[in-house]
């Protein structure tokens, strides 16, 4: 408290100071010159600052500088860093007057130098890190053509997975930093933005069949500076309970003193399907009458028009600087009648209150919403793709031209009517808010305080009308799904600079970190609907509600000690404290240690390794993290609502609580090199991680007669281990051209390796296909094969092959015994981009994707060729007689035959961008206009037959993956946008 | 700001969405909220009890091959492709679990009446009400499996035999009479606790009449069953929000149907015929066929907790076990007549083993749909006619329990 007073009058007085009282000129130097890269093109936005010091400045759009030091103490040294370059420093020899200096920045292949804080909280090199962290810079994000940041992701980072789960407007996303660390709970990285923990909730309230937008969504990434990826616990520990699936730290634009800077980006574009089906076009049916037949994709597929318009506005003072960005983002589906329209809103503002006092805020407002379609998914039977599937395509589903009635469906809706008739919107506002004071009373003293806010409602709906298409929904249906979430964070991070003891530097730091959260959910669903009314009232009407709330307390403390640029050791421990542990188990703690070895500081590394190796660094860390459990109250043994007829009553829930319940605990090791070759034109980061996961939340039996019927216990444990390779070069590096490629490679092998006893267990709603074991991939498909004799034949109920020598079908297929079918979890992924720059005008980006050595379930095809429904193409060859009667009858039984190579390769990202010449930008005064044209998805390579191997049924759930049911396939895109700058 | 957060920080997040153990056993309200839980849990269990008993002793068939679990149970398999009934059956659990379940919030409520104030009444109701339930599951239980724990004694409860089962049920059930008769029951028991369509007291001694006569005890059987007043009642009233089960797996999910041979073999007239079954048979397994089943027609469709006909059956039945023929045939004469029968001569009931027949073919009819029709089987001495003997024990309680006996 003391220190609060004292800070308090000292802020006052120096507040005081600044606006009053004028410095007193003593000795002064100033140092002025222009930075440039290695081709003597401008480097704006570099960081020039005396090193040691806070005295700095950062260059103009013509790279120059000016940087006045008021009272010079030498030794001065001059540091100059640029994002993707390598640092230089020169010492400056006089103490007053004018020098001029410039800088040739040299590329960082690797990006080793650059500054990151996610890993050690503190702004570190990434050089000195153990454990890998990987960046992504915002121009990467905003110019993916992809209006969600999660997807904009992908491919761009070694180790991490990103699933586009469904080509619904909106998005749909899921990011797997080296595989999925759980099974009850979310798998999806923790995401901070500026400072604030934000929410990545995927709440489904009414019937998407997993075309459900996830919460990042909200983000605009034209707003985004740079990406921090820690994918692993050995890097991710000081986010203690919280950070078993890595840390992703988005940090926003920030304004720069100088001229006020305008950025308006605009793109207008098309998307479309890529892949269609081939429908049964047989003229007979079952019984041989002769039948007319439909394609009804002509009538839920469209072209949808897609436009993003962005205007940034940034400048500032020495003393404040701003950076004000909004953008309007729209965007039709490719399924009929759905759309999607977001607005962001941000303001950030950095104030430099006195010469050791920085407040910075953060503030984003995004209103958005998006009309989406039902579809059953895993969980009923209506919807459009749904029943696209689940009507016969020789019925005709088109309404009656005079009542304009639309038929009944065959087995649930009528995908026609559901696109004319039923809707299912989605609408979210959010503000999140950011705000930081950092405090540097000594040079070597630094104190940080944050607060951060994140506030939203998501209101989804559901309408069906009276008389519906729907069998069981005659009456008509109406949900009104309110979740209101409220998330705050309070960080305080100390940093100390020891003084240095000959070349060994030692970094204490400790901190604290508060959390709360809140969800608070309710439904109100009404059946028999009041006539022409679209709200929730109706004869039968039914309401609930849910509050989650949690709250975790950590404290860390973290040491830093490094020799030379030779060793930096790192060591720390995370503990935690969370309202969703048991009482038993209220503290935990989470240690990590890294150690990173830059073999070309040793003297003799350059003679030893010739002119090949510039550079050898070698890291490792070993790092422990955790999950939270499931749900806030999970731990509570809770008596819940049991009403007796008209009367209310409770009774103990049969889910026992459990006190003892602890988090899941990761241990994670990585060991890697990053490596520059040839002069620093070839970069090569390897990592290898086993990460071994214990302590995993399952619900366990309980003997029934106690009354319980299961608990939450820390049973499970599952392990992923793999390797992450990122390659780059600049093959070609002259001023008229230019060609770099960067290639990431990344293997994993999921392994569950305990469960409860008792053994193996389906995950409730995966049609009891998605199955749990020890020793096997998590989420690994079960179910029926055919029936075969040792040579591998395909064998009927009899015992007698089904196929004739010439392949000629002529038997029906007979059920085998239940076996593993096969493993959604992709045993490697990959991307290669390639960058040609032509004149400094013309670039051309080219990114492909891969995912190999992954099964996947197509249900759809299942459905295709059922006979009852019949709407694909291989069914046809029943009705036609090239396949006997009975057969598709029989081998839709056989789930063996719907587990398929999941393997593919995307052309994800082609962009061609003509940056106008600087005589053509002065006509247009701007400082930079480029035009681009963009695809995105273009093409996919694959064996799989359904509509796209990257969606996915469940969602973002976090263990039913690579399941092909009515999702609705990725969009191809392809964009023309417009980017000025003044 | 942020020193305020830190304090704020209190890490006992009380559950807005489901009370305590706490809040439960020490506060009146909470005593109150778990009796009226109890009469919940029971309107639950009852859908496998009436089900699963249904299915083993033909009297019930399964209407879609698809329903493995369900079809398991069922006495008429598809030969061929009969469905083992094994330990990890989930039905057998959640026959098992649910009648445990009520067991555990009936020992909840005996133990947790001792620490709250409440009228004396309100307690003895209370006390009654939680004694018989419990009495009633172990009764249900032990008509389906061979031995049962009936001492709660965590998660490894000791077993004990039939017999002893249906001694403690008898005992239970003449406990909560005796908690009634010494202290009767408040008016704020009776109209706010007790589900209305309860009576208790004649509840208590109808299940009394039930289990005197499955433990053999006839002319106890008999004095509890005169015991009843004739008219008086006792349902179970679902409503909106409180959906009949029954209603859900006969009506709403159409799970379930009558074997057609309660049509085919019923005396023409009967009324029972028309009110409980449809007329249009679809085929079913091995060889049988079904019809629809009409009761449990609405989701606040009340189930009957015992009927006058039970309580004539069983005065019947208990009179002809103790071979008092003559008395045994007015009750079940009466039956006839309310179905709309014609008495049936003397002559005709002449000897023990008929007029034990007749009894078992009305109760086919009066008590379908009720689940004792297994029971009877066993009673009747045609157990080899049902499905299986016993139960397995469910594998969940295996795991469990090392004290569970070998499956039968």
């Amino acid at each position: 408290m003391l220190l609060r007073h004292a800070t308090w009058r000292t802020w006052l007085l120096c507040f005081a100071m600044a606006l009053g009282a004028p410095l007193v000129a003593e000795a002064q130097l100033t140092v002025s010159g222009r930075v440039t890269d290695e081709t003597g093109r401008a480097l704006a936005a570099a960081s020039v600052l005396i090193d040691g010091t806070r005295v700095g400045t950062v260059t103009a759009d013509d790279g120059t500088y000016r940087l006045v030091v008021g009272s010079p103490q030498p030794p001065l040294v001059l540091l100059v860093r640029a994002l993707g370059y390598k640092p230089q420093r020169f010492p400056i020899t006089t103490t007053s007057g004018q020098i001029t200096q410039d800088a040739r920045l040299v590329r960082d292949i690797l990006n080793l130098s650059q500054l990151v804080v996610t890993a050690t909280r503190v702004e570190a090199e990434r050089s000195s890190l153990g454990a890998s962290l990987a960046t992504v810079t915002g121009s990467e994000i905003a110019n993916a053509g992809v209006p969600q940041v999660d997807a904009a992701l992908a491919g761009k980072v070694p180790g991490a997975l990103v699933q586009l789960n469904s080509g619904t407007p909106g998005g749909g996303s899921s990011v797997r930093l080296r595989g999925l660390s759980t099974i009850s709970r979310s798998a999806e990285p923790l995401y901070i933005v500026d400072g604030v923990i934000v929410d990545n909730g995927s709440s489904q309230s009414v019937d998407l069949g997993g075309n459900t937008s996830n919460r990042i969504a909200d983000l605009d990434p034209n707003d985004i500076e740079r990406i921090e990826i820690v994918k692993g616990a050995a890097a991710a520990a000081l986010y203690g309970s919280r950070a078993n699936n890595g840390v992703v730290q988005i940090f926003t634009k920030r304004g720069r003193p100088g001229a006020l800077r305008v950025n308006v980006r605009t793109s207008v574009g098309s998307d479309d399907l890529e892949t269609r089906l081939a429908v049964n076009r047989a003229p007979v049916n079952a019984a041989g009458a002769a039948v007319e037949r439909f394609d009804y994709q002509d009538e839920i597929f469209q072209r949808g028009l897609t436009s993003n318009t962005s205007v940034g506005l940034s400048g500032g003072d020495d003393k404040t600087q701003f950076y004000l960005g909004g953008s309007l983002q729209t965007q039709d589906g490719i399924v009929r009648t759905t759309d999607y329209v977001r607005q962001n809103l941000r303001l950030n503002v950095d104030r430099n209150v006195t010469d050791w006092l920085r407040l910075s805020t953060s503030t984003a407002y995004v209103t958005s919403r998006a009309n989406r379609q039902a579809n059953g998914g895993l969980v009923n039977n209506r919807g459009v793709l749904t029943n696209f599937l689940f009507n016969s395509n020789d019925r005709n589903l088109f309404a009656d031209p005079v009542t304009g009635v639309f038929p009944r469906g065959q087995l649930a809706s009528n995908p026609l009517e559901v696109l004319a008739n039923w809707k299912a919107p989605q609408e979210i506002s959010r503000f999140t808010g950011g705000l930081q004071l950092t405090a540097t009373p000594t040079e070597a003293l630094s104190i940080d305080y944050r607060v951060g806010i994140d506030n939203y409602t998501d209101a989804q709906s559901s309408f069906v009308p009276r008389g519906s298409s729907a069998p069981d929904l005659q009456g008509g249906l109406a949900i009104s799904a309110n979740l209101r979430a409220q998330l705050l964070n309070q960080d305080v991070d100390v940093t100390y600079r020891w003084p240095t003891v000959g070349n060994w530097r030692f970094v204490s730091g400790v901190g604290s970190n508060y959390q709360q959260q809140k969800f608070n959910s309710t439904i109100a669903r009404a059946e028999n609907l009041a006539l022409l009314v679209t709200t929730v009232q109706g004869s039968n009407q039914f309401a609930s509600q849910g509050i989650d709330e949690r709250r975790i307390l950590g404290f860390y403390g973290q040491q830093q000690v490094a020799y030379g640029d030779l060793l930096t050791l790192t060591a720390a421990v995370r503990s935690d404290a969370s309202s969703a542990f048991g009482r038993d188990e209220r503290q935990q703690y989470f240690p990590k240690f890294g150690a990173s070895l830059d073999l070309t500081a040793l003297d003799g590394f350059r003679s030893a390794t010739s002119s090949v190796l510039e550079r050898l660094r070698l890291r490792g860390g070993i790092g422990f993290s955790g999950e939270q459990p499931p749900g806030s109250f999970d731990r509570l043994s809770n008596y819940v609502f049991e009403p007796a007829g008209a009367l209310s009553g409770v009774v103990n829930s049969t889910r026992q609580g459990n006190d003892g319940l602890r988090p899941e605990r990761a241990r994670e090791l990585e060991l890697g090199f990053d490596a520059e070759l040839v002069g620093g034109r070839i970069g090569v980061e390897y990592t290898f991680f086993d990460r071994q996961v214990t302590d995993l939340i399952l619900p366990q039996t309980v003997t029934p007669s106690s009354g319980f019927v299961e608990r939450l216990t820390n049973v499970g444990a599952l392990r992923n281990r793999g390797s992450e390779l990122l390659f780059r070069s600049f093959n070609v590096q002259r001023e008229s051209f230019s060609w770099n490629t960067t290639v990431t490679f990344a293997t994993n092998d999921p392994q569950v390796t305990q469960v409860a006893s008792g053994g193996a267990f389906f995950i409730p709603e995966s049609f009891n296909i998605i199955r749990v074991a020890a020793d096997e991939a998590p989420g690994h498909f079960w179910g029926s094969t055919y029936r075969r004799n040792d040579a591998g034949q395909i064998l009927n109920a009899a015992g007698q092959p089904i196929q004739a020598a010439d392949g000629t079908i002529t038997g029906i297929p007979a059920i085998g015994p239940a076996r593993i079918l096969g493993d959604p979890n992709p045993g490697n992924y990959w991307s290669v981009i390639n960058e040609f720059t032509v004149r400094r005008n013309l670039s051309l980006r080219v990114q492909f994707d891969g995912v190999g050595d992954v099964d996947l379930f197509n249900f759809d095809r299942r459905l295709l060729e059922t006979p009852a429904f019949g709407v694909g193409a291989a069914y046809a060859d029943e009705l036609e007689g090239r396949v006997p009667r009975g057969y598709f009858a029989a081998r839709r039984s056989i789930f063996e035959e719907y587990v398929e190579d999941g393997s593919f390769v995307k052309l994800r990202e082609i962009a061609l961008t003509y940056t106008l010449p600087a005589a053509l930008n002065r006509r247009l005064r701007t400082s930079n206009a480029s035009i681009t044209f963009s695809g995105r998805n273009l093409n996919t390579w694959t064996n799989y037959t359904g509509w796209d191997p990257e969606t996915n049924t469940g969602g973002q759930r976090t263990v039913v993956r690579g399941f092909g049911f009515a999702a609705v396939p990725i969009p191809r895109s392809i964009a023309m946008s417009v980017n000025l700058n003044y | 700001m942020g020193l305020s957060g830190l304090a704020a920080c209190n890490l006992e997040i009380a559950n807005p969405n489901a009370a305590t153990e706490t809040n439960v056993f020490t506060t009146s309200a909470g005593v109150r909220a778990l009796a009226v839980g109890l009469q919940g849990r029971w309107g639950n269990a009852i859908a496998n009890a009436v089900w699963v008993p249904g299915l083993v002793a033909g009297e019930l068939g399964v209407t879609n091959a698809s329903l493995a679990p369900q079809r398991a149970f069922q006495r008429f398999p598809d030969v061929g492709a009969i469905t083992p009934l094994e330990d990890n059956n989930v039905e057998v659990l959640n026959f098992w679990s649910g009648h445990y379940q009520i067991v555990r919030t009936a020992d909840e409520l005996l133990a947790s009446v001792e620490n709250v104030q409440l009228a004396p009444g309100t307690a003895s109701g209370m006390r009654a009400l939680a004694l018989a339930m419990k009495g009633y599951a172990f009764g249900t239980l032990s008509e389906a499996w061979q031995q049962i724990p009936v001492n709660i004694t965590g998660l490894e409860s000791p077993f004990v035999d039939r017999a002893t089962a249906l001694t403690t049920t008898l005992d239970l059930l003449a406990q909560a009479r005796q908690a009634l008769e010494t202290t009767p029951a408040s008016t704020e028991f009776t109209s706010q606790l007790l589900a209305p369509g309860i009576d208790l007291p004649s509840l208590i001694r109808a299940w009394q009449a039930r289990y005197a006569l499955a433990a053999g005890q006839h002319a106890a059987a008999l004095a509890f069953a005169n015991e009843v007043p004739s008219g008086a009642s006792s349902e179970f009233r679902y409503a909106t929000a409180d959906q009949s089960p029954l209603w859900s797996v006969f009506t709403g999910l159409r799970y379930f149907a009558a074997q057609a041979s309660l049509v085919e073999q019923a005396e023409s007239g009967d009324t029972r015929v028309a009110a409980q079954f449809g007329t249009t048979p679809q085929p079913s397994f091995g060889g049988t066929s079904i019809v629809p089943v009409l009761r449990f027609a609405t989701q606040t469709e009340p189930y009957p907790m015992f009927t006058q006909d039970e309580m004539l059956l069983i005065r019947a039945e208990a009179l002809a076990r103790l071979t008092r023929l003559d008395e045994a045939r007015t009750p079940l004469n009466l039956v006839r007549t309310r179905a709309g029968l014609p008495e049936r001569p003397s002559a005709e009931l002449g000897t023990q083993a008929a007029v034990l027949d007749e009894i078992l073919r009305q109760r086919r009819y009066s008590l379908f749909g009720t689940g004792l029709a297994w029971a009877d089987l066993r009673r009747f001495g045609r157990q080899q006619e049902a499905r299986v003997t016993w139960l397995p024990y469910p594998l969940n309680e295996q795991a469990g329990n090392p004290n569970t006996p070998p499956n039968p």
